[in-house]
Protein backbone atom coordinates (compact mmCIF):
# COMPACT_ATOMS: atom_id res chain seq x y z
CA UNK A 1 0.00 0.00 0.00
CA UNK A 2 1.67 3.82 -0.63
CA UNK A 3 0.33 5.32 2.12
CA UNK A 4 -1.46 8.66 2.24
CA UNK A 5 1.76 10.80 0.90
CA UNK A 6 1.25 7.81 -1.93
CA UNK A 7 -1.66 7.92 -2.42
CA UNK A 8 -1.70 12.24 -3.23
CA UNK A 9 0.23 10.99 -6.22
CA UNK A 10 -2.00 8.75 -7.15
CA UNK A 11 -4.64 9.76 -10.34
CA UNK A 12 -7.07 8.20 -9.05
CA UNK A 13 -7.59 9.64 -5.37
CA UNK A 14 -7.57 13.27 -7.40
CA UNK A 15 -10.36 11.87 -9.87
CA UNK A 16 -12.11 10.94 -6.59
CA UNK A 17 -11.97 14.51 -4.96
CA UNK A 18 -13.47 15.66 -8.90
CA UNK A 19 -16.72 13.52 -8.60
CA UNK A 20 -17.09 14.78 -4.90
CA UNK A 21 -16.80 18.43 -6.44
CA UNK A 22 -19.42 17.47 -9.15
CA UNK A 23 -21.65 15.28 -7.67
CA UNK A 24 -21.94 18.40 -4.92
CA UNK A 25 -22.41 20.80 -7.34
CA UNK A 26 -24.91 18.53 -9.20
CA UNK A 27 -26.92 17.91 -6.20
CA UNK A 28 -26.57 22.10 -5.51
CA UNK A 29 -28.25 22.99 -8.69
CA UNK A 30 -30.81 19.55 -8.98
CA UNK A 31 -31.88 21.01 -4.92
CA UNK A 32 -32.41 24.58 -6.58
CA UNK A 33 -34.06 23.11 -9.66
CA UNK A 34 -36.39 20.93 -8.24
CA UNK A 35 -38.06 23.50 -5.92
CA UNK A 36 -40.53 24.01 -8.83
CA UNK A 37 -40.32 21.04 -11.19
CA UNK A 38 -41.45 17.71 -9.42
CA UNK A 39 -39.00 14.79 -9.21
CA UNK A 40 -39.25 12.53 -12.44
CA UNK A 41 -39.60 15.61 -15.21
CA UNK A 42 -36.58 16.98 -12.51
CA UNK A 43 -34.73 13.90 -13.30
CA UNK A 44 -35.63 14.02 -17.17
CA UNK A 45 -34.29 17.58 -17.31
CA UNK A 46 -30.87 16.56 -15.89
CA UNK A 47 -30.69 13.42 -17.92
CA UNK A 48 -30.74 15.65 -21.15
CA UNK A 49 -27.95 17.74 -19.13
CA UNK A 50 -25.65 15.25 -19.33
CA UNK A 51 -25.99 14.68 -22.95
CA UNK A 52 -23.65 17.26 -24.19
CA UNK A 53 -20.98 15.94 -22.81
CA UNK A 54 -21.24 12.82 -24.32
CA UNK A 55 -21.67 14.57 -27.40
CA UNK A 56 -18.26 16.34 -26.97
CA UNK A 57 -16.95 12.97 -26.08
CA UNK A 58 -17.96 11.52 -29.30
CA UNK A 59 -17.00 14.67 -31.67
CA UNK A 60 -13.75 14.90 -30.73
CA UNK A 61 -12.84 11.37 -30.65
CA UNK A 62 -12.28 10.91 -27.25
CA UNK A 63 -14.79 8.45 -26.90
CA UNK A 64 -13.08 6.12 -28.96
CA UNK A 65 -10.90 3.18 -28.13
CA UNK A 66 -11.04 -0.49 -28.16
CA UNK A 67 -14.57 -1.57 -28.40
CA UNK A 68 -15.27 -4.22 -26.57
CA UNK A 69 -18.79 -5.53 -26.38
CA UNK A 70 -18.72 -6.68 -22.61
CA UNK A 71 -17.37 -3.19 -21.42
CA UNK A 72 -19.60 -0.75 -23.62
CA UNK A 73 -22.92 -3.98 -22.10
CA UNK A 74 -21.26 -3.17 -18.72
CA UNK A 75 -21.43 0.32 -19.22
CA UNK A 76 -24.76 0.79 -20.77
CA UNK A 77 -26.02 -1.00 -18.09
CA UNK A 78 -24.48 1.09 -15.94
CA UNK A 79 -26.89 3.88 -16.72
CA UNK A 80 -29.83 1.83 -17.23
CA UNK A 81 -29.47 0.43 -13.42
CA UNK A 82 -28.64 3.64 -11.77
CA UNK A 83 -31.78 5.43 -13.62
CA UNK A 84 -34.15 2.32 -12.29
CA UNK A 85 -32.35 2.69 -8.87
CA UNK A 86 -33.64 6.50 -9.14
CA UNK A 87 -36.60 5.32 -9.95
CA UNK A 88 -36.89 2.64 -7.47
CA UNK A 89 -36.13 5.64 -4.75
CA UNK A 90 -38.91 7.79 -6.06
CA UNK A 91 -41.47 4.74 -5.99
CA UNK A 92 -40.48 4.23 -2.33
CA UNK A 93 -41.14 8.02 -1.51
CA UNK A 94 -44.22 7.57 -3.41
CA UNK A 95 -45.50 4.38 -1.29
CA UNK A 96 -45.55 5.94 1.70
CA UNK A 97 -41.96 5.35 2.67
CA UNK A 98 -40.47 7.19 5.87
CA UNK A 99 -38.33 9.62 4.05
CA UNK A 100 -35.45 8.81 6.83
CA UNK A 101 -35.54 5.39 6.63
CA UNK A 102 -35.64 5.25 2.99
CA UNK A 103 -32.82 7.84 2.67
CA UNK A 104 -30.34 6.16 4.69
CA UNK A 105 -31.30 2.24 4.12
CA UNK A 106 -30.50 3.11 -0.28
CA UNK A 107 -27.45 5.58 1.38
CA UNK A 108 -25.46 2.36 2.23
CA UNK A 109 -24.53 1.12 -1.45
CA UNK A 110 -21.28 1.99 -0.62
CA UNK A 111 -21.39 -1.37 1.58
CA UNK A 112 -23.55 -3.19 -1.24
CA UNK A 113 -20.39 -2.53 -3.97
CA UNK A 114 -17.81 -3.31 -0.97
CA UNK A 115 -19.42 -6.78 -0.75
CA UNK A 116 -19.75 -7.56 -4.35
CA UNK A 117 -16.03 -6.37 -5.12
CA UNK A 118 -15.05 -8.80 -2.21
CA UNK A 119 -16.46 -11.66 -3.62
CA UNK A 120 -16.28 -11.05 -7.37
CA UNK A 121 -13.22 -8.72 -7.51
CA UNK A 122 -11.64 -10.53 -4.72
CA UNK A 123 -10.50 -6.76 -3.51
CA UNK A 124 -9.05 -5.94 -0.36
CA UNK A 125 -9.00 -3.83 1.96
CA UNK A 126 -5.96 -2.63 4.88
CA UNK A 127 -7.57 -1.80 8.32
CA UNK A 128 -6.98 1.42 8.02
CA UNK A 129 -9.29 2.04 5.18
CA UNK A 130 -12.18 -0.81 6.23
CA UNK A 131 -12.20 2.15 9.09
CA UNK A 132 -12.66 4.36 6.13
CA UNK A 133 -15.36 2.83 4.72
CA UNK A 134 -17.07 2.56 8.14
CA UNK A 135 -17.01 6.44 9.03
CA UNK A 136 -17.54 7.44 5.23
CA UNK A 137 -21.24 5.28 5.55
CA UNK A 138 -21.32 6.98 9.32
CA UNK A 139 -21.46 10.55 7.30
CA UNK A 140 -23.28 9.46 4.52
CA UNK A 141 -25.97 8.39 6.88
CA UNK A 142 -25.61 11.19 8.94
CA UNK A 143 -26.11 12.99 6.29
CA UNK A 144 -28.98 11.43 4.66
CA UNK A 145 -31.39 12.10 8.23
CA UNK B 1 -43.72 -12.22 6.50
CA UNK B 2 -44.65 -9.00 4.86
CA UNK B 3 -42.74 -6.31 2.93
CA UNK B 4 -43.84 -3.25 2.65
CA UNK B 5 -44.14 -2.08 -0.85
CA UNK B 6 -41.71 1.13 0.04
CA UNK B 7 -39.58 -1.51 1.45
CA UNK B 8 -39.09 -3.39 -1.18
CA UNK B 9 -38.70 -0.07 -3.80
CA UNK B 10 -35.82 0.92 -0.90
CA UNK B 11 -33.67 -2.46 -1.10
CA UNK B 12 -34.09 -2.54 -4.62
CA UNK B 13 -32.70 0.98 -5.55
CA UNK B 14 -29.89 0.29 -2.44
CA UNK B 15 -28.87 -2.97 -4.69
CA UNK B 16 -29.18 -0.83 -7.82
CA UNK B 17 -26.51 2.00 -6.31
CA UNK B 18 -24.23 -1.07 -4.72
CA UNK B 19 -24.11 -2.83 -8.50
CA UNK B 20 -23.24 0.37 -10.36
CA UNK B 21 -20.47 0.85 -8.16
CA UNK B 22 -19.14 -2.55 -9.20
CA UNK B 23 -20.10 -2.30 -13.14
CA UNK B 24 -18.03 1.19 -12.93
CA UNK B 25 -15.07 -0.79 -12.34
CA UNK B 26 -15.33 -3.89 -14.74
CA UNK B 27 -16.65 -1.22 -17.58
CA UNK B 28 -13.65 0.46 -16.96
CA UNK B 29 -10.97 -2.62 -16.91
CA UNK B 30 -12.64 -3.27 -20.28
CA UNK B 31 -12.91 0.36 -22.29
CA UNK B 32 -11.76 4.09 -21.18
CA UNK B 33 -13.53 6.43 -19.08
CA UNK B 34 -15.05 8.04 -22.29
CA UNK B 35 -16.52 5.47 -23.64
CA UNK B 36 -17.65 3.76 -20.43
CA UNK B 37 -19.54 7.55 -19.64
CA UNK B 38 -21.12 7.64 -23.36
CA UNK B 39 -22.65 4.33 -23.21
CA UNK B 40 -23.67 4.88 -19.64
CA UNK B 41 -25.88 8.39 -20.54
CA UNK B 42 -27.02 6.34 -23.41
CA UNK B 43 -28.63 3.88 -20.44
CA UNK B 44 -29.76 6.94 -19.17
CA UNK B 45 -31.62 8.06 -22.40
CA UNK B 46 -33.34 4.79 -22.69
CA UNK B 47 -35.21 5.87 -19.30
CA UNK B 48 -35.99 8.83 -20.80
CA UNK B 49 -39.50 8.09 -21.97
CA UNK B 50 -40.85 6.43 -18.52
CA UNK B 51 -39.53 10.06 -17.28
CA UNK B 52 -41.19 12.73 -20.11
CA UNK B 53 -43.54 14.86 -18.78
CA UNK B 54 -45.13 16.22 -22.31
CA UNK B 55 -46.42 19.76 -22.15
CA UNK B 56 -46.13 20.43 -18.64
CA UNK B 57 -42.37 20.39 -19.75
CA UNK B 58 -43.21 24.13 -20.91
CA UNK B 59 -45.05 25.33 -18.31
CA UNK B 60 -41.92 25.21 -16.14
CA UNK B 61 -40.04 28.70 -15.43
CA UNK B 62 -36.52 29.15 -17.68
CA UNK B 63 -35.01 29.54 -14.53
CA UNK B 64 -35.49 25.98 -12.86
CA UNK B 65 -34.79 24.31 -16.25
CA UNK B 66 -31.38 25.69 -16.88
CA UNK B 67 -30.70 24.62 -13.18
CA UNK B 68 -31.91 21.12 -13.84
CA UNK B 69 -29.92 20.79 -17.02
CA UNK B 70 -26.29 22.23 -15.37
CA UNK B 71 -27.28 19.52 -12.66
CA UNK B 72 -26.85 17.26 -15.03
CA UNK B 73 -23.68 18.73 -16.52
CA UNK B 74 -22.09 18.08 -13.21
CA UNK B 75 -23.62 14.70 -12.75
CA UNK B 76 -22.03 13.61 -16.48
CA UNK B 77 -18.88 15.22 -15.36
CA UNK B 78 -18.71 13.80 -11.74
CA UNK B 79 -19.50 10.15 -13.72
CA UNK B 80 -16.67 10.49 -15.63
CA UNK B 81 -14.13 11.49 -13.07
CA UNK B 82 -15.64 8.52 -10.94
CA UNK B 83 -14.78 6.23 -13.98
CA UNK B 84 -11.35 7.46 -14.88
CA UNK B 85 -10.92 6.82 -10.98
CA UNK B 86 -11.79 3.23 -11.69
CA UNK B 87 -9.68 3.25 -14.62
CA UNK B 88 -6.90 5.00 -12.70
CA UNK B 89 -6.51 1.97 -10.96
CA UNK B 90 -8.65 3.06 -7.68
CA UNK B 91 -10.23 0.25 -6.15
CA UNK B 92 -14.47 0.15 -6.16
CA UNK B 93 -14.70 -0.60 -2.61
CA UNK B 94 -12.38 2.65 -1.80
CA UNK B 95 -13.26 4.85 -4.78
CA UNK B 96 -17.30 4.33 -3.97
CA UNK B 97 -17.08 5.14 -0.31
CA UNK B 98 -14.74 8.09 -1.05
CA UNK B 99 -16.89 9.39 -3.92
CA UNK B 100 -20.11 9.06 -1.92
CA UNK B 101 -19.33 11.46 0.80
CA UNK B 102 -19.95 14.29 -1.28
CA UNK B 103 -22.54 15.76 0.55
CA UNK B 104 -20.00 17.04 2.86
CA UNK B 105 -19.28 19.78 0.42
CA UNK B 106 -23.18 20.77 -0.34
CA UNK B 107 -23.45 21.07 3.50
CA UNK B 108 -20.02 23.33 3.41
CA UNK B 109 -21.53 25.44 0.59
CA UNK B 110 -25.64 25.19 1.77
CA UNK B 111 -24.68 27.94 4.25
CA UNK B 112 -23.78 30.63 1.47
CA UNK B 113 -26.05 30.04 -0.78
CA UNK B 114 -29.62 28.86 1.02
CA UNK B 115 -28.32 30.49 4.15
CA UNK B 116 -28.50 27.19 6.00
CA UNK B 117 -27.09 26.53 9.39
CA UNK B 118 -25.20 23.74 9.75
CA UNK B 119 -26.79 21.54 12.94
CA UNK B 120 -24.48 19.83 15.39
CA UNK B 121 -25.69 16.55 13.40
CA UNK B 122 -24.38 17.64 10.35
CA UNK B 123 -20.69 19.32 11.65
CA UNK B 124 -20.07 15.13 13.27
CA UNK B 125 -20.98 14.29 9.51
CA UNK B 126 -18.17 16.78 8.31
CA UNK B 127 -16.03 15.47 10.33
CA UNK B 128 -16.44 11.69 9.18
CA UNK B 129 -16.71 12.08 6.32
CA UNK B 130 -13.14 14.34 6.52
CA UNK B 131 -11.47 11.50 8.10
CA UNK B 132 -12.98 9.00 6.15
CA UNK B 133 -10.97 10.50 3.11
CA UNK B 134 -7.92 10.53 5.60
CA UNK B 135 -8.27 6.71 6.23
CA UNK B 136 -9.33 5.55 2.71
CA UNK B 137 -6.31 7.07 1.13
CA UNK B 138 -3.74 5.11 3.58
Amino acid sequence: MPGIIGTLKLRWFWYSLLTVVGWAAWAVFLKIGSVEIPSEPALFLQTVGMVPLAAILLLTGSGAGPRNKKGVAYSLLNGIISGIGILCLLAAYRSGGNTSIVAVTSSLYPLVTFALAFFLLREKLTRVQMLGLILATASIVIFSL
Amino acid sequence: MHFSLWLIFTILALLCFGVVGLLQKVSTDLVSAESALIWLIAGFILLEPFLYPGHALLDYSARSIGFLLAAGVMNALGSWAVLAAMKSGGKASVVVPLTAIYPIVVCAVTPFLFHEHITRMQGIGIACGLGAIFLLAG
